[in-house]
C-alpha cells in the first residue's frame, strides 16, 4: 500500500512534466500548429455547416437541372454538379460525413483492439499467443482486399465502409499495444504491484494502458488522416456512400466523367481531402517527434 | 549472420503459408456468399432459364459450397486457376498478363520514389531547420496526404489535357501497337521493346507509364524522404559521427558513406511497410489511368461476381504482399539486431 | 583523388549520352523503315468482348460478328418495307406463315473459298439450333430446314412465325461455312466453337479477323474476295480497340489516336458538336429504360399508386438534365424508331396535382412510406436518373432508397422471394429480333419463375394479346400491329411499369471518314465496309 502511494505520487509529478513538456514541444512546432488549425477549422465547419452555407438542400442532393456544371463564380464558388447542386455546400457538408466516418473507424478499432493488446500482453502465455496470432493472420491479409470483400458482401453503403475498415485496422492497435504492454508488464513497479497483491484488474488499467497512450495517440491521428483517404477510395470505387450522399470520395468518383471539361467537380472534393488528411498528418508527425525519445533527447536536456 | 536467422525465416515462412491459406478460406466463403448466379454472366446479356440452369450445372455452381472448394484446392495444387466467367479464358493467364502490367507500373514507381526519395531526404537532412529542409519536409507530408485517385487525375488534367506532355492513358498508342507491334516477351513492355529493339514502342511505352508511375510514387516518395531524413539526422548525431568529425574527415564524405549506407537500409524497410498502400494506390492508378492490369481485372472481376477471377487474382495479390512481408521481415532481423528473433 | 573521380563521372556521362543516341538513331531508323501505312480505320468499343461462336454469341462481339458474317436479311429502319436483301435475294411465305422459302445470292463466297449456297443455309440454323445457346430459341419454331436446290432453301415451321424478321436478328442468323469442323479439326481444336473462340471465322463477310485479343483489341482485315466489290478508298484494315472509359474516347478520338468513338459523356458532346474535325451522329436506338414497379408487393401492388408515382417523374428534367438533351420521354413500352413504337399512346407527364390526387385516392395523401430502388452501378445516367426520382418521389411523401448493384446482384434480388424484392427494378432493355413481342413477351408476359418480367406483372388477357399478335405477324401485320397496340395501351394504362427514357445513340466520326450511318437493329455496330476515306 505505501509503496503503491509513493509510487503514485512521484509518478504523478513525472507525467505531469511529461505532459507539459509534450504540449510545449507540440505547439512549438509551427508545423503542427498549422496542422491543428486545418483540423481545428474544419471541425468548426462542420459543426455549423446548415447555417453557413448557401444551398443547404442542394447539398443533402435536392437538385436544380437548370444550373448543371457551372464552373465557379459567385453564386457557386465551387461551381456545380451535373445535377446542378451546389458544389461548395455538398463539400462543407462532406466535411461532416468524413471527420464522423473517420473518427467512428479510428475510435472504433482503438476500442477493439486496445484492449485486445494489452490482454494478450499482460497475460502472456496462451491467450497473448492466441490473441497474436489472429491479429498476426489479420495483419498479413492485404487490407484492400480485405475492405473489399466485406464492402461487396454487405453492400455498398457508408456504414458498410466504415465497418470494413474497422475490421481491416483493429490488429494494428492490439500490436502496438501488445508490444507496450509486454514492456510495461516487465517495470519493477509493475512487479512489485502484482508481489502485494494489486488486482489484475487495476494494474491493467492504471499501468498498462497508460503506457499505450501516447504510441497510439500519434497512431490514432495519423490514422484518422489515412481513414479518410481509405473512405474516400472504398467510396471511390462505389462501395462506400451512395449518392446523394455529399461524400467526397463519391464527388470524385461521379466528378471523373465530367473532369476533362468540367474540371471544379472532383478537384475541390479530392482538395479538402488533401487538406484535412494533411491537416491530421502535420499534427501527428509533431506529437511523434514530440514523444520520441531519440529525436528530442538533445531539447531536454 | 544474426544468430537463429535459419529458424526464424522458417517460422515466418509456415506462418505466411498459413495466412494464404486462411485468405484462400475466407475469399471462396465472401465471394460465395455474395448473391448472384454467376452461371448467367457465362451465357450472356438476355439469356433464358434453361440455359442459365444448364450452364450452372456445366460449371458446377449447384454443388455443395464444400465440394466446390475441395475441387477448387485441388486444382490450385495442380496450377489451375479455373476459367474465368467474365473472359472465358483460363484465369492463370488473365492474371500472368495482368500481374506483368502492375508490376511495371509498381517497379517504376518505386524507382522514382526512392531516387527522388533519397536526393531531397539526405538534401533536407544536410541542411537541417534552414528552408530546405522545410520544403523537403511539406513536400513529404503533402506527398503523403495525397489521395492517390485525386493526384492521379489532376495528373491528367494538367499533364495531359493541359499541356499535352503525356498520354492520358493506357498502355501503348493504337498505332504504334498496330504499325511498329511489340512482341510480349516478359511482360514488361520496356525490357521487351529494348530486347526486340523496338525503339518506336519503347518511347511510347515509357511516354504512358510516366504519369501513372508518378501519381503512384506520392506515398513512397514521401514516407522514403522523411525515413531518410530521420535517419540521417539520428546518424548525424551519434557519437561516430562527432567523433569521425574531430579527427578531420572531410563533411561530405562521412555524409555518403556512413549516414547514407544506415538511412538506405532503414528506407527499403519503411517501403516494404508501405507497400500495403502502394497496393491499394495501383489499384486505383489503373483504374484512372486505363491500365489493363491485376487491379483492373481484379474490379472488373469484382463488378460482375466472376468467382474464379476473383480468386485468382485475390490469391496472387496475397501470395506476393505476404512474400514481400516476409522478405521485410527477414530484412529487418538481418540489418537491425534489436529485433528479437 | 579527386582526379580520378571526376575522371570517372565524365567517362559515366560520355556513355550515357552515347546509348542514348544509339537509341535515338535506332528510333529514327524504324520509323524510316516503316512500310506504307495501310488505310486503317480504329473504332474505340465501351465494352470488351468474350466469344466469337457466330452460333451461339449473345453479347459484346456483335460489333465484330457484324463485319465478319452476313443473315439472309438485314433490317435496315431507313427503308420501306425494312427487309433488305442479304444472302438471299427474294423471300416468300406460304401456309399462313409456316412455311418460308428463300431464294439466295449467287456468286457468294465464304471466306474459306467454298462457295454459298442453300447446304449452308441448312447447316447454320440447324448448327444454331442444336447448340441452344445464346439467341439460338429465336429458331424454335423451326421444325425442318430443306434444301430444295443450290440456291433455295425452305423452312418448315411448327407455328405461325414472322420467319422473315427473325431472318435479320444480330444473333444466331448468320451464315456460316459448313467447312468449319473440318478446318478446325485439322487446326487442332476439339470443336468449331473452340475454333471460333480462339479467334477464327468463316464467314462471308467484308471482313475477316487477323488478331483477336477480346479484352483490349479486334483487328480486321478486308476479304478481297467479297461478292460487294471493293474501292480504292475503302479501308483495308478495321481495328476495334476496347476503351472502357468513355472520358478516354473522349480525349483519343480528338487527338486523333481513334477516328470512331462508341460512347462519350453526354455532357461534353454540345462542345464536340462545334469542333471541324468531328461529325457527331445522333440516332435513334432500339433500347429504353425502365423502372419496373413491384407488382406483387406493397405499395406498387396498388394501380393508382403505380399511377401516382408514374406522375410524379420529372421526365423532361431527366432528359436534359441527366442526358443533356440526347434521349426522349418514353411514350410505352417500345423504345422510338422500333416497330411497335406508337405515337399517340397515352403517356404520363410531371404533374404534381394529379399524382397527389391519386395518392390521397388510394388512401395515403401523404405517402408515408419506404421504397427500394435499385440500379446498376457504374452507370451514370441510370444514378442520376435515380436520384432525380428520390427526390421527386419526396415530395408525395414517399422516401426513396436507392442502391446501386451490380447487374447479377439485382437480377438475384429480383428472382428471389418478390415479397423480398426492390420495388423499382431500374434497368435497360433491348431487342434480339425486332419485333414488339421481344420487349412485351421479355418484360410483361406472365412467367412461373421471373426472368425478365421483374415486375411480376401477370395477366393473361395481355399474355393472350401479344401472342396471338406474334402468331400472325407474319402474315398479317397490320393486324398484329393493332393488337400491340391494344397490349401496350394495356401495360401503360395499368402502369406496369415506369416508362423512363429512350436512348438516343451517339457516335461520334472524325471528319476524314465518310459513310457512317448507325443502324440500331445491329447495336454498337459501325459497318466498316461502309466507310471511305473521305475526299
Amino acid at each position: 500500500m505505501i509503496q503503491e502511494s509513493s509510487e503514485s505520487d512521484a509518478g504523478k509529478r513525472q507525467r505531469f512534466r511529461e505532459i507539459r513538456v509534450f504540449l510545449r514541444l507540440t505547439l512549438e512546432n509551427s508545423l503542427s500548429t498549422v496542422g491543428l488549425a486545418i483540423i481545428v477549422l474544419f471541425i468548426i465547419i462542420a459543426i455549423t455547416a446548415p447555417f453557413i452555407v448557401p444551398y443547404p438542400k442542394q447539398a443533402e442532393g435536392t437538385p436544380e437541372i437548370a444550373n448543371q456544371l457551372l464552373p465557379p463564380n459567385w453564386q457557386h464558388l465551387f461551381g456545380t454538379d451535373e445535377l446542378g447542386r451546389d458544389l461548395f455546400s455538398r463539400v462543407v457538408f462532406g466535411a461532416r460525413i468524413s471527420l464522423v466516418t473517420s473518427a467512428s473507424v479510428v475510435a472504433s478499432a482503438i476500442a477493439l483492439g486496445l484492449p485486445l493488446g494489452a490482454l494478450a500482453g499482460y497475460y502472456g502465455e496462451r491467450i497473448g499467443a492466441i490473441i497474436m496470432r489472429v491479429t498476426d493472420m489479420f495483419l498479413a491479409f492485404p487490407p484492400l482486399l480485405l475492405a473489399l470483400a466485406v464492402a461487396a458482401t454487405l453492400g455498398g453503403s457508408l456504414i458498410n465502409a466504415v465497418l470494413a475498415l474497422i475490421i481491416t485496422w483493429w490488429p494494428w492497435y492490439t500490436r502496438l499495444a501488445y508490444g507496450q504492454a509486454v514492456t510495461t508488464r516487465n517495470l519493477p513497479y509493475v512487479d512489485s504491484a502484482r508481489a502485494i497483491g494489486v488486482g489484475n484488474f487495476r494494474i491493467i488499467v492504471r499501468h498498462i494502458l497508460p503506457a499505450t497512450l501516447a504510441p497510439i495517440l500519434v497512431q490514432a491521428t495519423l490514422d484518422l488522416g489515412s481513414a479518410i483517404i481509405s473512405v474516400a477510395g472504398l467510396s471511390f470505387l462505389g462501395l462506400g456512400a451512395q449518392p446523394p450522399t455529399p461524400d467526397w470520395g463519391l464527388m470524385v468518383n461521379t466528378g471523373r466523367t465530367y473532369f476533362l471539361q468540367h474540371w471544379w467537380y472532383a478537384t475541390f472534393p479530392g482538395l479538402a481531402i488533401l487538406i484535412l488528411v494533411l491537416g491530421f498528418n502535420l499534427l501527428g508527425d509533431a506529437i511523434r517527434e514530440a514523444v520520441d525519445p531519440k529525436l528530442s533527447r538533445r531539447r531536454l536536456i | 549472420m544474426p544468430k537463429g536467422i535459419w529458424q526464424y525465416t522458417a517460422r515466418r515462412a509456415i506462418h505466411a503459408f498459413a495466412v494464404i491459406v486462411g485468405v484462400l478460406v475466407i475469399t471462396f466463403v465472401v465471394s460465395h456468399v455474395i448473391p448472384g448466379k454467376p452461371a448467367a454472366l457465362w451465357v450472356g446479356a438476355h439469356p433464358t432459364a434453361e440455359q442459365i440452369q444448364r450452364a450452372t450445372e456445366e460449371l458446377g455452381f449447384n454443388k455443395p459450397l464444400y465440394e466446390q472448394f475441395y475441387i477448387y484446392v485441388t486444382n490450385l495444387l495442380r496450377g489451375d486457376l479455373g476459367v474465368s466467367i467474365r473472359t472465358h479464358d483460363t484465369v492463370l493467364s488473365d492474371v500472368a498478363r495482368g500481374l506483368t502490367s502492375t508490376l511495371e507500373l509498381i517497379i517504376a514507381a518505386f524507382v522514382i520514389a526512392i531516387g527522388a526519395g533519397i536526393v531531397v531526404g539526405v538534401f533536407s537532412a544536410s541542411k537541417r531547420d534552414h528552408v530546405p529542409d522545410h520544403f523537403g519536409r511539406l513536400a513529404a507530408i503533402f506527398s503523403v496526404s495525397m489521395p492517390p485517385f485525386w493526384l492521379a487525375m489532376i495528373f491528367q488534367i494538367v499533364f495531359s489535357q493541359t499541356l499535352h506532355w503525356f498520354p492520358l492513358a493506357g498502355r501503348m498508342s493504337t498505332d504504334v501497337s498496330i504499325l511498329y507491334p511489340l512482341k510480349s516477351i516478359t511482360g514488361f513492355n520496356l525490357i521487351d521493346s529494348l530486347l526486340t529493339l523496338n525503339f518506336v514502342a519503347f518511347q511510347d511505352s515509357l511516354w504512358h507509364l510516366v504519369l501513372p508511375a508518378l501519381a503512384l510514387a506520392a506515398y513512397p516518395f514521401g514516407l522514403t524522404v522523411r525515413m531518410v531524413r530521420t535517419m540521417m539526422i539520428e546518424v548525424l548525431q551519434e557519437n561516430y559521427t562527432r567523433s569521425a568529425l574531430a579527427w578531420g574527415l572531410p563533411g561530405r564524405l562521412i555524409l555518403m558513406k556512413y549516414a547514407l549506407k544506415n538511412a538506405v537500409s532503414s528506407t527499403i524497410i519503411a517501403l516494404g511497410m508501405s507497400f500495403a498502400y502502394t497496393l491499394t494506390g495501383a489499384f486505383l492508378d489503373e483504374l484512372i489511368f486505363v491500365w489493363p492490369g491485376l487491379g483492373t481485372y481484379t474490379a472488373l472481376s469484382i463488378l460482375s461476381l466472376d468467382y474464379p477471377a476473383i480468386m485468382g487474382a485475390v490469391i496472387i495479390v496475397a501470395i506476393f504482399y505476404v512474400v514481400i512481408n516476409l522478405l521485410v521481415d527477414i530484412l529487418q532481423a538481418f540489418l537491425d539486431p534489436r529485433v528479437t528473433l | 583523388m579527386s582526379q580520378r573521380k571526376t575522371a570517372r563521372w565524365i567517362i559515366g556521362v560520355v556513355i550515357l549520352i552515347i546509348v542514348i543516341a544509339a537509341g535515338g538513331v535506332g528510333y529514327y531508323y524504324q520509323t524510316q523503315q516503316r512500310p506504307a501505312a495501310p488505310k486503317i480505320v480504329t473504332y474505340a468499343a465501351i465494352s470488351e468482348m468474350v466469344t466469337l461462336d457466330p452460333s451461339t454469341e449473345f453479347s459484346n462481339s456483335i460489333m465484330v460478328l457484324c463485319n465478319l458474317y452476313e443473315p439472309l436479311i438485314w433490317y435496315k429502319p431507313w427503308m420501306s418495307p425494312p427487309f433488305v436483301p442479304g444472302l438471299a435475294t427474294s423471300w416468300e411465305s406460304a401456309d399462313s406463315s409456316q412455311t418460308w422459302t428463300f431464294h439466295l445470292r449467287q456468286g457468294v463466297k465464304f471466306h474459306d473459298g467454298s462457295p454459298f449456297n442453300a447446304t449452308a443455309v441448312k447447316y447454320s440454323i440447324e448448327r444454331a439450333m442444336s447448340l441452344g445457346m445464346g439467341a439460338a430459341y429465336i429458331w424454335s419454331p423451326v421444325k425442318e430446314v430443306n434444301v430444295l436446290d443450290t440456291y433455295t432453301v425452305q423452312f418448315i415451321l411448327s407455328s405461325p412465325t414472322p420467319l422473315d424478321v427473325i431472318a435479320t436478328a444480330s444473333y444466331a442468323a448468320w451464315m456460316i461455312s459448313p467447312k468449319v469442323d473440318v478446318i478446325a479439326k485439322s487446326a487442332g481444336f476439339t470443336s468449331a466453337s473452340d475454333w471460333f473462340n480462339a479467334g477464327h471465322d468463316d464467314g462471308t463477310g467484308a471482313y475477316t479477323i487477323t488478331k483477336w485479343d477480346p479484352q483490349s483489341e479486334v483487328v480486321m482485315q478486308k476479304f478481297p474476295d467479297y461478292w460487294g466489290g471493293w474501292s480504292s478508298d475503302q479501308f483495308d484494315t478495321a481495328v476495334i480497340r476496347v476503351v472502357r472509359d468513355e472520358t478516354v474516347q473522349e480525349q483519343m478520338l480528338k487527338s486523333g489516336e481513334i477516328q470512331i468513338a462508341q460512347q462519350v459523356p453526354f455532357a461534353d458532346i454540345a462542345s464536340l458538336q462545334n469542333d471541324p474535325n468531328l461529325k457527331v451522329n445522333i440516332s435513334p436506338q432500339y433500347q429504353n429504360l425502365v423502372g419496373m414497379f413491384n407488382n406483387k408487393k406493397f405499395p406498387f401492388n396498388i394501380t393508382l399508386i403505380r399511377q401516382a408515382v408514374s406522375y410524379a417523374v420529372p421526365y423532361q428534367e431527366i432528359v436534359t438534365g441527366v442526358l443533356h438533351g440526347f434521349g426522349n420521354q418514353s411514350i410505352g413500352p417500345i423504345p422510338y424508331g422500333m416497330p411497335g413504337h406508337f405515337n399517340d399512346l397515352p403517356q404520363y407527364t410531371y404533374d404534381m396535382t394529379k399524382a397527389k390526387q391519386l395518392m390521397a385516392q388510394a388512401g395515403y395523401p401523404n405517402g408515408g412510406f419506404t421504397v427500394l430502388l435499385t440500379y446498376l452501378t457504374g452507370d451514370s445516367r441510370e444514378q442520376g436518373t435515380a436520384e432525380m426520382l428520390k427526390s421527386s418521389l419526396k415530395d408525395l411523401g414517399i422516401e426513396v432508397d436507392i442502391r446501386a448493384m451490380t447487374w447479377n446482384e439485382q437480377w438475384s434480388l429480383a428472382q428471389g422471394d418478390a415479397m423480398k424484392a426492390q420495388d423499382i427494378f431500374v434497368m435497360y432493355w433491348w431487342p434480339t429480333i425486332l419485333t414488339p413481342y421481344d420487349f412485351l413477351l421479355n418484360l410483361f408476359h406472365s412467367e412461373t419463375t421471373p426472368v425478365f418480367n421483374l415486375g411480376y406483372y401477370y395477366h393473361p388477357e395481355f399474355d393472350q394479346l401479344i401472342d396471338q399478335a406474334y402468331a400472325i405477324e407474319g402474315t398479317d401485320k397490320t393486324q398484329a400491329y393493332t393488337l400491340y397496340w391494344k397490349a401496350e395501351k394495356m401495360v401503360v394504362d395499368d402502369a406496369a411499369s415506369l416508362f423512363l427514357w429512350d436512348l438516343t445513340d451517339i457516335h461520334i466520326v472524325r471528319s476524314s471518314i465518310s459513310g457512317f450511318k448507325y443502324n440500331p437493329a445491329y447495336t454498337t455496330t459501325v459497318f466498316f465496309y461502309q466507310l471511305h476515306v473521305a475526299g
